[in-house]
């Protein structure tokens, strides 16, 4: 599943129209979703980003990609105006922590560092880059639970660091600016899926665990053994042999067929 | 257009060496990739819970200042290390090829390619240790192409001519450069350097078809290595690591026969022969590896090392030492059980 993150309603709408998401009510942030995505709007500033992320992450394990999209700032210099951003550094202004997400995949926008300031910016600080409020508390957070190449941001230039935009001309163009990417976000959805797939339990190890009943310690075990038995092409049906229909009542009996498996499995 | 972005599309920079002259040169040659400005190379390489596999997809490059440990002592999971005047150096950090054995890949938390452009703190350090060596009447032996492949990245970055021309004026060095590489235009371009010894690693044909990704083939190998003896350079080779694959026996009998056949044999000063083994710990990592079957062994696991058992190890190598014994004496095959 896709996490996408944003600080603002006006940032979420439109997205939620090219997405097709639809509000769940009973979360402590305003959440939309379909199958594929959740969306978590999470107010402004790096500590409202970061909360917001880390509870979805936490409060929704599925997820395997996140995305942070919203507005920014930027001189005259550096980007123009109502132009897409993908960002390839963020640098904390108050920490001055850096996080490097990982950028493996061709995708068609410009590249941009990004600071994350604390106060609306109103003048030209001479930043090389993109300015916001939100993105390096949301990737702080995002990097606890994911690989760095599972984390994306893209930002959208709404002012020239003036601190002031037309909220309607805004919400018009930020609308068609994202109906303009909307591959790119089911790029994003599709990757998620799969990265899905590619990390769920194999059948076999669910198919072990339904008929033991085995400790933690033991399926860590079974996990491990299995993965390089299916490597090495094993031959499931040995396995299945050992198997009952159900699990033994006793522990004896779980333990006899755990010895067994592991024999197997380890060759 | 989501396609896998190519081999170093980003190009990471430490400040500090922004302006040095080798990373001028190496951002030359890759005019199209994002440039990105870091604090320290760690902000990349040493990220947690980086994604290596996928990384090696994608691989980007870090240019960096080494700041410390410039040279280090050889370990027991290392050749060389009998002689008490090993040392081995790491300006580069990670390799462009990915052989699924490789204990790289349990080293390190990602994929990316570090290069440490300040060679000449290197090449001091270097010297300082030949001056200090612990056995005068033997040369400083400094392998500067084990956590990486100098030659294969020469394209890249360009070191090994630096570390060529510095090596000509070092009579008391042995320079070992290992390699798995096709490489023929630095050869043409430099004349033999006394002082250097260029070490093919050689797998048979099915090994590095299968387990050796991005790697040159066998005859490719063995092509630049006569390339090399014919121009004069000193070479050795290392049959490292043997490996326990499927009709192993045969694999490894046409492969030593096709080395006897090809190899010119006179010009050798040393075959390094070895069977795999590893560090417990990076092989703890490196069992994460998706797809190979190789990691998957049962292996015996025994004083924080990984290998096989005993038996199949002596059983490995002596094949391959015997059949060695046709083309060079015994007393120049180094093993490693």
């Amino acid at each position: 599943m896709l996490l996408v993150t944003v600080a603002l309603m006006i940032e979420a709408r439109p997205l939620c129209a090219q997405l097709g998401l639809k509000a769940v009510s009973g979360h402590s942030y305003p959440v939309f979703q379909n199958g594929k995505t959740i969306l978590v709007v999470s107010g402004t500033g790096a500590l409202n980003a970061s909360a917001s992320a880390g509870w979805a992450l936490g409060r929704f394990p599925e997820i395997s990609m996140a995305l942070n999209i919203g507005f920014a700032g930027a001189s005259e210099t550096v980007a123009s105006m109502h132009e897409w951003r993908y960002i390839h550094s963020i640098r904390d202004e108050a920490s001055g922590h850096m996080g490097i997400p990982d950028i493996l995949w061709n995708h068609p926008f410009k590249e941009s560092a990004l600071l994350t300031v604390g106060k609306v910016l109103r003048e030209d600080i001479g930043w090389k880059g993109l300015v916001d409020m939100e993105g390096s508390g949301f990737y702080q957070a995002a990097r606890r639970s994911l690989a760095p190449d599972r984390i994306a941001l893209l930002k959208w230039i709404s002012d020239y660091l003036t601190g002031e935009i037309d909220v309607k001309i805004t919400e018009r163009k930020y609308a068609n600016a994202i109906a303009e990417i909307g591959d790119f976000l089911n790029h994003l959805e599709e990757e998620a899926s799969t990265c899905a797939v590619e990390e769920a339990q194999s059948p076999y190890f669910e198919m072990i665990q339904q008929r033991l009943r085995l400790s933690q310690t033991q399926l860590l075990f079974i996990e491990k053994w299995l993965a390089g038995y299916i490597a090495r092409g094993g031959d499931w049906q040995l396995v299945e042999d050992l198997l009952p229909e159900e699990p033994p009542k006793h522990k004896s009996g779980n333990a006899r067929i755990f010895e067994q498996l592991k024999n197997v499995l380890k060759g | 257009m989501y396609s896998k972005a190519k081999h170093f599309s980003h190009i990471y920079v430490e400040g500090m060496v922004m302006d040095h002259p080798r990373t001028r040169e190496v951002l030359k040659r890759f005019p199209r990739s994002q440039l990105i400005p870091i604090d320290d190379y760690q902000n990349v390489f040493g990220r947690s819970r980086q994604d290596f596999w996928r990384q090696k997809a994608s691989p980007k490059l870090v240019l960096a200042h080494k700041k410390e440990n410039l040279l280090y002592k050889g370990n027991v999971f290392l050749q060389g290390n009998e002689s008490p005047n090993f040392c081995y150096t790491a300006q580069v950090l990670n390799c462009p090829y990915d052989c699924h054995y490789c204990y790289l890949q349990g080293m390190y938390a990602g994929a990316n390619i570090v290069a440490f452009v300040n060679l000449e703190d290197t090449f001091r350090a270097a010297e300082e240790a030949c001056a200090t060596r612990p056995d005068p009447k033997r040369p400083l032996h400094l392998a500067i192409s084990y956590d990486t492949d100098l030659l294969a990245l020469e394209g890249i970055l360009g070191f090994g001519r630096d570390w060529l021309r510095w090596a000509e004026s070092q009579p008391d060095m042995l320079v070992e450069i290992r390699t798995k590489s096709a490489i023929h235009r630095l050869l043409a371009e430099f004349p033999p350097v006394d002082t250097v010894r260029l070490a093919w690693t050689l797998s048979p044909d099915p090994v590095a078809r299968q387990y050796e990704e991005g790697a040159p083939s066998l005859d490719a190998r063995i092509k630049a290595l006569k390339h090399a003896a014919d121009k004069g350079w000193r070479i050795s080779i290392c049959l490292d690591p043997v490996l326990m694959v499927p009709g192993h026996h045969r694999v490894y009998s046409e492969f030593v026969h096709k080395l006897e056949r090809e190899l010119p044999w006179p010009q050798v000063e040393q075959v390094e022969l070895g069977v795999f083994r590893m560090s417990s710990t990076h092989f703890k990592r490196m069992q994460k590896r998706p797809g190979t079957d190789l990691l998957h062994y049962p292996f015996e696991h025994a004083n924080n090392a990984v290998s096989y058992k005993l038996e199949e190890r002596k059983e490995l190598v002596s094949e391959v030492f015997v059949q060695l014994q046709n083309s060079i004496s015994e007393e120049k095959i180094h093993l490693w059980i």
